[in-house]
């Protein structure tokens, strides 16, 4: 039970600061826009877009390893065939 | 649509999101497809943004609080995963117009539970009489509201993995979470108390929508500013929910969620 709750604080740590730095990254890239105008703020939002994407996958990765700790390898392969499939959908998806 | 207009719209999604259980696609796409007049499949990638930062921000607090339960949520991803991939595929072939009667679809069965929801009451914990805390699944958790500690087991998971699959097949077609399926899936078909249902549903959303967003992503159909307007506006949103709504009588919300549902899937398809 001890290391379900410290796998929990780790998860619940990395949603947290996900958002965070993404919607750092987003605020910025608008008041350049706004600033500045053009493309390039565009492209800051777009990296802070994608930070916030990768947030959900980091925690898949992080359930994975958690669990694997742990002692619980069902979780961690079911976690592992997430990311399988994410990466799946990734790469077909052009 | 105005930059203040898109802020607020976030931010009542993100007030619903964390309230519900819900990522809040359903009225991000039609408010933008109807009002900014941005296309649908731009409309969807928003969308499944926006969704991720209501579930991220909502799941932060939920998993710390041991509310959402994160075995059962892997257990499902699986499943959510899979139909999202699916989805997201099945999109980059249908044509807007078809996409978009789709979507009129989908309110009016979210106008249809939400309006029986806001009728009935939902399965409440501690209604369960078999509590096996030894199934792999089952966990416990503190009723935030209460303070009361609730046991629960978790039953036909066979069932709630083949529906799950359906469930994220519509996220990734129709730029939803899937929660308005998976909320009472888990309920009704798996027995888990209602809030952790919410709180579960919310943890998955982020994985089914980041799913497809990626997909999405790939094809440039992300709207840089549009997207970050709305997102932010969510985060903000959701962030008062939780401190907020989440102590609320949801009866009302429930029966006025149903009515701009139902009147949004008149407005797509007349």
């Amino acid at each position: 039970m001890k290391k379900e709750k410290r796998i929990q604080i780790l998860i619940s740590k990395t949603l947290f600061y996900g958002v965070l730095v993404s919607s750092v990254i987003m605020i910025t890239g608008l008041a350049v826009v706004y600033l500045f105008g053009g493309s390039y703020g565009g492209r800051i939002i777009m990296a802070g877009v994608l930070a916030l994407i990768i947030t959900p996958i980091a925690r898949v990765v992080l359930l994975a390893a958690g669990y694997a700790h742990a002692g619980r390898p069902r979780f961690a392969v079911m976690s592992l065939i997430i990311i399988a499939t994410m990466a799946f959908g990734y790469i077909i998806g052009k | 649509m105005t930059f203040l207009l898109l802020l607020v719209l976030g931010f009542c999604v993100g007030l619903l999101g964390s309230v519900f259980g819900l990522g809040g696609g359903i009225f991000i796409v039609p408010i933008l497809f109807l009002y900014a007049h941005i296309p649908i499949h731009q409309a969807i990638a928003t969308s499944l943004v926006a969704i991720i930062a209501t579930s991220s921000s909502v799941a932060a607090v939920n998993v710390e609080r041991g509310l959402a339960n994160m075995r059962l949520g892997i257990t499902l991803e699986v499943s959510t995963a899979a139909g999202a991939v699916l989805g997201a595929v099945i999109a980059g072939m249908v044509s807007p117009s078809v996409l978009k009667y789709i979507f009129a679809a989908l309110l009016f069965f979210v106008a249809w539970t939400m309006f029986r929801k806001s009728l009935n009451n939902a399965r409440q914990a501690g209604e369960q009489e078999t509590c096996r805390l030894d199934h792999p699944l089952g966990t416990q958790y503190t009723d935030p509201a209460t303070g009361k500690v609730c046991s629960y087991s978790i039953k036909r998971m066979p069932a709630a993995s083949a529906i799950s699959v359906f469930a994220g097949a519509i996220s990734g077609l129709l730029g939803v979470g899937g929660g308005i399926i998976q909320v009472p899936l888990m309920n009704i078909v798996c027995g888990v108390p209602i809030k952790a249902a919410a709180a579960t549903s919310n943890f998955m959303l982020g994985v089914t929508a980041a799913t497809s967003a990626v997909v999405y992503f790939r094809r440039g159909m992300v709207l840089p500013e549009v997207t970050a307007v709305v997102v932010l506006g969510v985060i903000a949103g959701s962030a008062l929910g939780m401190r907020v709504l989440a102590r609320t009588e949801g009866k009302r919300l429930e029966l006025a969620f149903s009515l701009i549902a139902f009147a949004m899937a008149l407005k797509i398809i007349f």
